[in-house]
């Protein structure tokens, strides 16, 4: 079943009399349960292209259907509570709320969906639990590593059960040990069910997924479904993918100050 | 109430609120002892004075410089018990005491002693009745000093030493052994003795002095003080008479109302000057409350981000911050009322008493919360809570 589906979406970014294009023209589909990564060089428009996808940022133009609703039709306050119901996010900087708990970080968006105070102590409870934080509940976000900062976040994300969660690079400010941690949480969520799609630049992030998507000058350039695929083969094509993509001539015609009316 | 809720309890959460509150006590304090007590319960204080000494009160002191200081004023000798008798011989029937008291707002001059002068006399000369004034005649005085429980009225006796007595401090009547002439001579605090406050007036000297002296015993220092407009003319003429005469007296008349309100006035002046210094030191407290503000919300863009990013909608937020903002200027500014309302006591040692009330620190507290909101608004209507991705890409710079 198609969770998310994206039609020709654009997103260019204006600015003086020149501007960027950084998502061009991007249709896809996102199966519910799967786990797709987004991967490409710095400034190709993958987290631009995720941010929309999320419906955190507004497209030029385009359509974002989450199942049979129009995101990009949608009021922001409407977005808004869309977003808390639907969708769970991730970052690479964790964005946890400093002068509060770690079980008050993870409460918040049950906050604003309206969960009285007891179920949401209790659901914040047991995300913290999948992400094996349950004894740092009472700390504040300060007092714990890097590593468990991004579970935590990763314990906000899934706390309200969204459909969908967006992950931009979560691996990319930690050691080898803790990503591992953390994409190895990430493959128990999806086998739960959960939708991931997650933006990274690490192979060996990428060779976990389900589907890998490369992107290229805001386009997808290719993509690589696992299927009976192994970790081995899957590392193996994506790096052979990557090798390809990052030896491609630039696209300069990206970069249309005064080459292209817009 | 889920948005009370959900601000209370944040803010029972967030360590960083508890300092906001600490600064916004201290800032109350401030800004309730500064307005209130150093300021309004003063400069009232004042303007209930100025507006005695304008409406009610008119002062007349007369200053005597007669026989008594020609000589012997380093000898001065305490009447005896046998002289006071025949002093009071002397007068009896033809003289009365006087003893006028108006309020007890100067310091110091509070009671005049007029010896001396019959009813007649008196209100001949001052031109207006008795009935209206507190007069005393030797009966009248006998019940005012019970009621007001003096000894025997005015005059009393004291050992060996004959002494008039005010209302703080008794006034010692002595004799110049070089002229014969008496003079009362108050002691104040005990020791500090001092040459004023009593005028001893032999009967029938006031009148004749406007057209010539009698002689007799000498006058020392009067000071009178009467109350109300109609007053003014009479205590002008008592002025007028003594000081056409020339005799026994070489000046009299200091119309002391105007000296009174220019001490009021300046006094006030400086009040009003305090009560300026308040009002700024409010304005300081709100410009740094704006600043904590502009902090906190800067510091807060994060928790911005995450929050619309997690759900929440701008408004939403913006109506949370407001909620927040308002219970911390509240806890603040009660906690800062009740510290205030412990210390202003303890200023108290000054001449004016302090006091709280409690419609200042209300309006104190309103007026800190009010603009604190206000702000906050504005804030607000200035952009600082963004869309989710341009507040996550301002954070991230």
């Amino acid at each position: 079943m198609t969770l998310l589906r994206a039609e020709n979406v654009r997103k260019i970014y204006r600015g003086g009399e020149s501007g960027t294009i950084a998502v061009d023209g991007v249709s896809l589909e996102v199966q519910e349960g799967e786990f797709v990564m987004l991967t490409g060089k710095s400034g190709c428009g993958k987290t631009t292209l995720l941010n929309l996808l999320g419906g955190m940022e507004a497209a030029t133009s385009g359509s974002l259907f989450f199942e049979e609703t129009d995101l990009f039709r949608m009021n922001p306050s409407r977005l808004a509570a869309f977003r808390n119901r639907n969708m769970g996010f991730v970052f690479q900087a964790y964005y946890l709320i400093d002068g509060i708990r770690v079980i008050d970080n993870v409460e918040l968006p049950l906050g604003y969906a309206g969960v009285k105070k007891g179920e949401r102590r209790r659901r914040a409870g047991e995300a913290l639990r999948r992400v094996a934080l349950e004894d740092r509940m009472r700390y504040y976000p300060s007092q714990l590593s890097g590593g468990q900062q991004q579970r935590t976040a990763i314990a906000r994300a899934i706390v309200n059960q969204p459909r969908i969660l967006l992950a931009d690079e979560p691996t990319g400010a930690l050691d080898s040990k803790a990503s591992d941690r953390l994409l190895q949480i990430f493959e128990e969520v999806n086998e739960d069910g959960q939708t991931i799609l997650m933006v990274t630049h690490s192979i060996q992030a990428a060779s976990r997924a389900g589907r890998v998507m490369f992107i290229k000058d805001g386009c997808v350039f290719n993509q690589i479904y696992r299927g009976s695929l192994s970790d081995d083969e899957m590392y193996r094509r994506i790096s052979d993918t990557l090798t390809v993509l990052h030896t491609e001539k630039k696209d300069e015609d990206r970069y249309f100050g005064g080459k292209e009316e817009i | 109430m889920y948005l009370l809720r959900r601000s209370v309890g944040r803010l029972m959460k967030s360590r960083r609120y508890y300092g906001w509150v600490i600064l916004e006590l201290l800032a109350g304090i401030a800004v309730v002892i500064c307005q209130d007590s150093a300021s309004i319960a003063i400069r009232e204080r004042l303007a209930c004075y100025q507006r005695q000494f304008q409406e009610n009160m008119f002062s007349v002191e007369c200053y005597f410089t007669g026989d008594f200081f020609a000589e012997g004023q380093d000898s001065l000798i305490p009447i005896s018990h046998e002289e006071y008798e025949a002093f009071r011989e002397e007068f009896s029937g033809r003289a009365e005491l006087y003893y006028i008291q108006y309020g007890t707002v100067f310091l110091g001059i509070t009671s005049v002693g007029l010896l001396g002068m019959s009813d007649n006399e008196f209100e001949r000369l001052v031109g207006y009745p008795m009935e209206d004034q507190v007069w005393i005649g030797e009966d009248a005085l006998k019940q005012l000093g019970e009621a007001a429980g003096f000894a025997e009225g005015v005059c009393f006796l004291e050992g060996d030493r004959v002494c008039l007595y005010g209302e703080d401090f008794p006034f010692e009547v002595l004799r110049n052994p070089a002229n014969g002439s008496l003079i009362g001579i108050s002691s104040m605090a005990g020791n500090d003795l001092q040459l004023s406050q009593c005028i001893l007036i032999p009967a029938g000297v006031l009148p004749s002095a406007v057209p010539a002296s009698e002689g007799g015993s000498v006058f020392y220092n009067a000071s009178l003080e009467v109350g109300g407009k109609e007053f003014r003319q009479a205590a002008a003429q008592i002025v007028e008479a003594l000081n056409k005469s020339g005799k026994p007296y070489s000046y009299a008349a200091v119309d002391r109302n105007l000296t009174y309100r220019k001490n009021s006035e300046d006094m006030y002046d400086s009040i009003r000057l305090l009560g300026w210094l308040g009002k700024a030191s409010l304005l300081l407290v709100a410009a740094g409350m704006i600043g904590i503000l502009l902090i906190h919300l800067d510091e807060r863009k994060k928790d911005f981000a995450v929050s619309m990013v997690t759900g929440a909608t701008r408004s939403r937020l913006m109506a949370e911050t407001a909620v927040e903002v308002f219970l911390v200027c509240l806890t603040g500014g009660v906690l800062a009322v009740g510290a205030a309302w412990g210390i202003a006591p303890l200023l108290s040692n000054s001449q004016y008493s302090v006091s709280l009330r409690l419609h200042s620190a209300g309006l104190a507290l309103a007026i800190a919360a009010g603009m604190t909101v206000l702000v906050c608004g504005v804030i607000f209507l200035c952009g600082r809570i963004k869309e989710p991705v341009a507040a996550l890409k301002e954070i991230q710079r």
